[in-house]
């Protein structure tokens, strides 16, 4: 599955493609330091900052016969 | 409102914008609209071009003084323009503190060269916002942008069945108009647009990461209940008296 990943940041957007193996290294070595939206067929949901959690949303998608997906890094959100 | 506001820039110390900052907070936040005129003053000290001897007596230094007029700032509906295009309180800070190291500068700074770093700045941000909005059309779709940019706010429901309004600032308010204190990560160095990116899709999705967006009950309430609960109480004691026919009643726990 082609995963294009989109990471926000003051510097601009930065658009790289890879495939699963590619964004799970990303998410790991991120360490859970952003929070992590997956956008498919242009409908966007936030999962959440745990790597693991975000690959098996992946692997659903994959189940279910997606091409392709992006995977948002945004900054985290909390309360103040 | 019109006002002309100064601000110090003395060589020797960092410029004082807090106040105009101050005010700038203060009208966007009332969605106020003003038209301020920005004035740079300072003053440093300079050993005596006419040095001689002789006239020693008269002091070594002398006070320079330079006041250059910057510009103007315009409020109106909670946004900050200068020169006429939209403007931050970020960028309005980098421009006055690249304009005090200016004031400072062979001939000091003139009003055209002022104008010059602002339209840098400008462009910069706007170019920067641009890429940002054009991420929020493409994760959230157009509504949203046409929305944001004609409202400068956004109505969402949360996952938690709760609505809530955000602000292209990324400020959140539940439906009864209550500010719900969010903070981004490295928010004060990112383009609004990413801000209001990541606020909108975790009040929407994941509300339960933001521990201010749980529902606070009203004190009153728990007044009430606990009146409530009291008068049930004595009630029941009242009963039992009656049943053990005059006997003492034990009440477990304190009341009243």
């Amino acid at each position: 599955m082609r995963c294009i990943l989109r990471k926000l940041g003051s510097r601009g957007d930065e658009l790289q493609v890879t495939d699963e193996r590619g964004l799970e290294r990303e998410l790991r070595r991120l360490e859970g330091s952003c929070f992590v939206a997956l956008s498919v067929r242009g409908i966007a949901r936030l999962v959440g900052d745990d790597p693991e959690q975000v690959m098996e949303c992946v692997r659903l998608e994959a189940l279910r016969g997606t091409q392709e997906l992006e995977a948002i890094l945004l900054p985290r959100v909390q309360g103040g | 409102m019109q006002a002309e506001i100064a601000v110090r820039a003395d060589q020797s110390s960092e410029p004082r914008s807090y106040p105009l900052r101050r005010v700038l907070e203060t009208l966007r936040e009332v969605r106020g609209t003003a038209s301020l005129i920005l004035r740079m003053e300072g003053r440093r000290k300079i050993v005596r071009p006419d040095l001689r001897p002789g006239n020693l007596d008269a002091g070594l230094f002398l006070m320079e003084e330079r006041s250059v007029r910057l510009g103007e700032l315009e409020l109106r509906g909670g946004r900050v323009y200068l020169y006429g295009r939209e403007a931050d309180l970020r960028l309005i800070d980098s421009w006055v503190e690249a304009c005090a190291a200016e004031l400072w500068r062979g001939e000091g700074l003139t009003q055209e060269r002022a104008r010059e770093l602002a339209e840098v700045l400008l462009s910069h941000r706007e170019q920067t916002e641009g890429r940002a909005l054009r991420a929020v059309r493409e994760v959230l779709g157009q509504e949203v942008v046409d929305q944001l940019l004609s409202e400068g706010r956004v109505r969402v429901r949360s996952s938690n069945g709760e609505e809530y309004v955000i602000t292209e600032e990324g400020e959140v308010y539940s439906a009864g108009g209550r500010r719900c204190c969010v903070q981004v990560e490295g928010g004060e160095r990112l383009p609004k647009y990413d801000r209001f990116l990541a606020v909108y899709l975790t009040v929407r999705d994941r509300p339960e990461k933001i521990s201010t967006l749980r529902p606070r009950r009203e004190g009153r309430e728990f007044v009430l209940r606990i009146h409530h609960l009291l008068a049930e109480l004595e009630h029941l004691a009242e009963r039992l008296r009656l049943e053990e026919e005059g006997g003492q009643v034990e009440i477990p726990f304190p009341v009243g």
